[in-house]
């Protein structure tokens, strides 16, 4: 009965014109970018943050989350027709996907991912509706040390558990944690690595920093590879979407599992909606079928698993951001970074003290789902063409939105300057195998765990023990070592399996 | 072979070496004590486990072929589209929104072979005006359409 009351508040808000508009709007975008490959939610959320200053929080989140969703519905049509995703997530549709448009079967692809991710997505609000309440009520109960504690896990997941070396992410997330503590130290006045620059007293700018390392470093990455996606002759119709009663037969165990698995790695805190969802639901398909053979050649649970596991774990990484304050990936960091920019602290109050705005982003996510569905069925065609938009004429646009975006945040051209050092070393690192994504979650989860930690000290008398002594603080001590052991584990399997030395040469005998 | 594998070696290289800055750095700040935790001992933990993963991951490389910079790396496309932003950055408070805009587009667009420049003119002026639109007019950014 609570849920009832709480979604019709939640429907009073989403059901609003601004909110019905800056949803639609959100959505669009997100669908815009994710059909182009080599812009991305991130960049475009980074981009569309220092709108929202201008915005009501509810309508800027309601936007800035409809990008994210929407990214999603969209970036598996590129993954379909020009086997290149248009997020990392979305790798694992091209496949199985990109078999089936070669098959002539691009529509029927196009179609099931729609309404898998349709479905992958609802499952997620639903858990998120019924889920977050609970947690959030018990998560009132947490000290400075637990969320440390959970904030040191979401860390440790985050740099860990993606695809890439565990090292090289927590390089990164420790790397991310130094960003984060640039600026004025709010327990003392101290300015830490400002070198006297006036720009850095308030810290780096979150923007810059998304801007750089994700939109600058993509767009240098594509350029400098010679290699710009072109779509061949492609033409989608409503007719040919149409999939078969074997095709349907096979969708719908594989769209269950996928929601299933995408809404339980999403939920933790530090996995997020990474690629990890769309590979287990993917690998599960695999082992589940009495005909693995198909796989890679355009079987259709190859292609709706993860598509559903994809937009499940998207909806489904709200839950430890909104009840928590913990984000599950670089995007929800960036959303975070919103809100507290709105004087709005995520985290198990928020249900409480800003009810309106817990509810009417949850609300909006149904309204938003069903944009997405009546966007991407019967304007699917649209989509496609905008596939044919050259990149050689899309990126010096998006690198001069970028230099405004960031300029208009504080009105200031050192922002574009860091923005430029940040892009470049991106680019270099990423080259490297080395990921973005811990370095921005680490940026946002620098302050935060910085302040918990000292306050749980001072707390204490400068006892360590609350960290191992209460449970929830201690059973995330335990789960950080775990997820670290693992990752050890697997390193040093992986090592000595595929380390492969140099060629004895006269420098190298 | 030394020189490709030492080329692979300089992101740990780097990241150890600034861990040592940030440790050097934060031990400025002062430590204070456990009750009362000072503003440098953050950043001094952070930077030794920076220095000590960089290190790992070096001492993990050692024996390893990485991925090396060809000989015909595209210089120019990094190049234009770095200096692009630059440029952007230089001239927008100088000569005002527009020219820095084109100056930007143009050179963005250099980065990469152009099979027509008519389209890229229109799209130059469309991007300006419309940007110019959005973030001047509508949400009031700072900047002049032309001059300082």
């Amino acid at each position: 009965m609570q849920t009832l009351d709480n979604m019709l508040l939640g429907f009073s808000q989403a059901l609003s014109f601004d909110a019905l508009l800056y949803c639609l709007v959100g959505v669009s975008l997100g669908t815009f970018v994710g059909v182009l490959p080599g812009i991305g939610a991130l960049t475009t959320i980074s981009l569309c943050l220092p709108l929202t200053f201008h915005l009501d929080p509810l309508l800027g989140l309601i936007m800035l989350a409809g990008i994210f969703y929407g990214a999603q519905y969209g970036s598996s049509t590129a993954s379909i027709l020009l086997n290149v995703p248009g997020s990392a997530p979305s790798a694992v549709t091209c496949l199985d996907g990109y078999p089936m448009a070669r098959q002539g079967k691009a529509g029927i692809a196009l179609f099931l991912t729609t309404v898998a991710s349709f479905i992958g997505g609802s499952f997620a609000i639903l858990l998120l509706m019924g889920f977050a309440p609970v947690l959030a009520d018990i998560a009132i109960g947490f000290s400075a040390a637990d969320y440390f504690s959970i904030m040191l896990l979401a860390l440790t997941a985050a740099s860990t558990l993606g695809v890439g070396s565990p090292l090289k992410g927590l390089c990164m997330v420790v790397l991310g944690l130094v960003l984060g503590l640039v600026g004025t130290d709010i327990s003392s006045g101290v300015f830490r690595f400002t070198f006297g620059m006036p720009a850095l007293a308030d810290g780096i700018s979150l923007v810059a920093l998304a801007m750089g390392l994700f939109g600058v470093a993509e767009i240098l990455a594509n350029v400098t590879s010679g290699q710009l996606p072109v779509l061949e002759n492609t033409r989608v119709t409503l007719r040919s979407m149409l999939p078969s009663r074997q095709e349907l037969r096979e969708f719908k165990g594989s769209c269950a599992r996928g929601s299933l698995i995408g809404s339980l790695v999403g939920m933790l805190p530090g996995t997020g909606p990474t690629i990890a969802a769309s590979f287990m639901a993917y690998a599960m398909e695999k082992k589940l079928t009495k005909h693995p053979e198909r796989f890679g050649k355009g079987a259709v649970e190859g292609v709706t698993a993860p598509e559903a596991a994809n937009n499940a774990s998207v909806q489904a990484a709200f839950i430890p951001t909104l009840t928590l304050g913990v984000p599950g990936d670089a995007i929800m960091a960036v959303m975070i970074g919103g809100l507290l920019i709105h004087g709005i602290t995520p985290g198990p109050q928020l249900i409480t003290e800003n009810a309106a705005l817990f509810w009417g982003v949850v609300a909006s996510f149904w309204v938003g789902n069903i944009l997405l569905l009546l966007l991407n069925l019967p304007f699917i065609g649209v989509w496609v063409r905008l596939l044919s938009i050259p990149y050689r004429v899309l990126f010096p646009a998006v690198l001069l939105l970028i230099c405004i975006g960031v300029y208009s945040v504080n009105n200031n051209v050192v922002d574009v300057w860091l923005t430029l050092g940040f892009g470049l070393f991106g680019f270099w690192f990423n080259r490297h195998g080395y990921p973005s994504a811990p370095l921005l979650l680490g940026f946002v989860l620098g302050p935060l765990i910085e302040e918990n930690f000292r306050r749980a000290l001072l707390l204490s008398g400068g006892s360590l023990t609350p960290f191992v002594e209460r449970p929830v603080s201690a059973v995330f001590l335990l789960l950080t070592a775990l997820v670290l052991g693992l990752a050890a584990w697997q390193r040093l399997r992986r090592g000595t399996a595929t380390m492969t030395p140099l060629p004895a040469t006269e420098d190298n005998p | 072979m030394r020189g490709k594998a030492c080329f692979s070696l300089l992101p740990p290289l780097f990241l150890a070496l600034l861990g040592l800055a940030i440790a050097l750095g934060g031990h400025r700040y002062g430590f204070g004590s456990l009750s009362n935790v000072g503003s440098g001992t953050v950043p001094v933990l952070l930077g030794i486990l920076l220095m000590v993963l960089a290190l790992a991951q070096l001492w993990g490389q050692r024996r390893q072929v990485s991925e090396v910079l060809p000989a015909d790396f595209p210089w120019v496309p990094l190049l234009f589209s770095a200096g692009s932003l630059l440029l952007w950055a230089e001239l927008v408070e100088r000569v005002g929104f527009f020219p820095a805009a084109a100056a930007q587009l143009v050179l963005a667009s250099c980065a990469v072979r152009q099979e027509s420049w008519r389209g890229i003119l229109v799209g130059i002026v469309l991007t300006s005006l419309a940007t110019y639109v959005l973030f001047v007019w509508l949400l009031g950014m700072p900047v002049p359409a032309f001059g300082a």
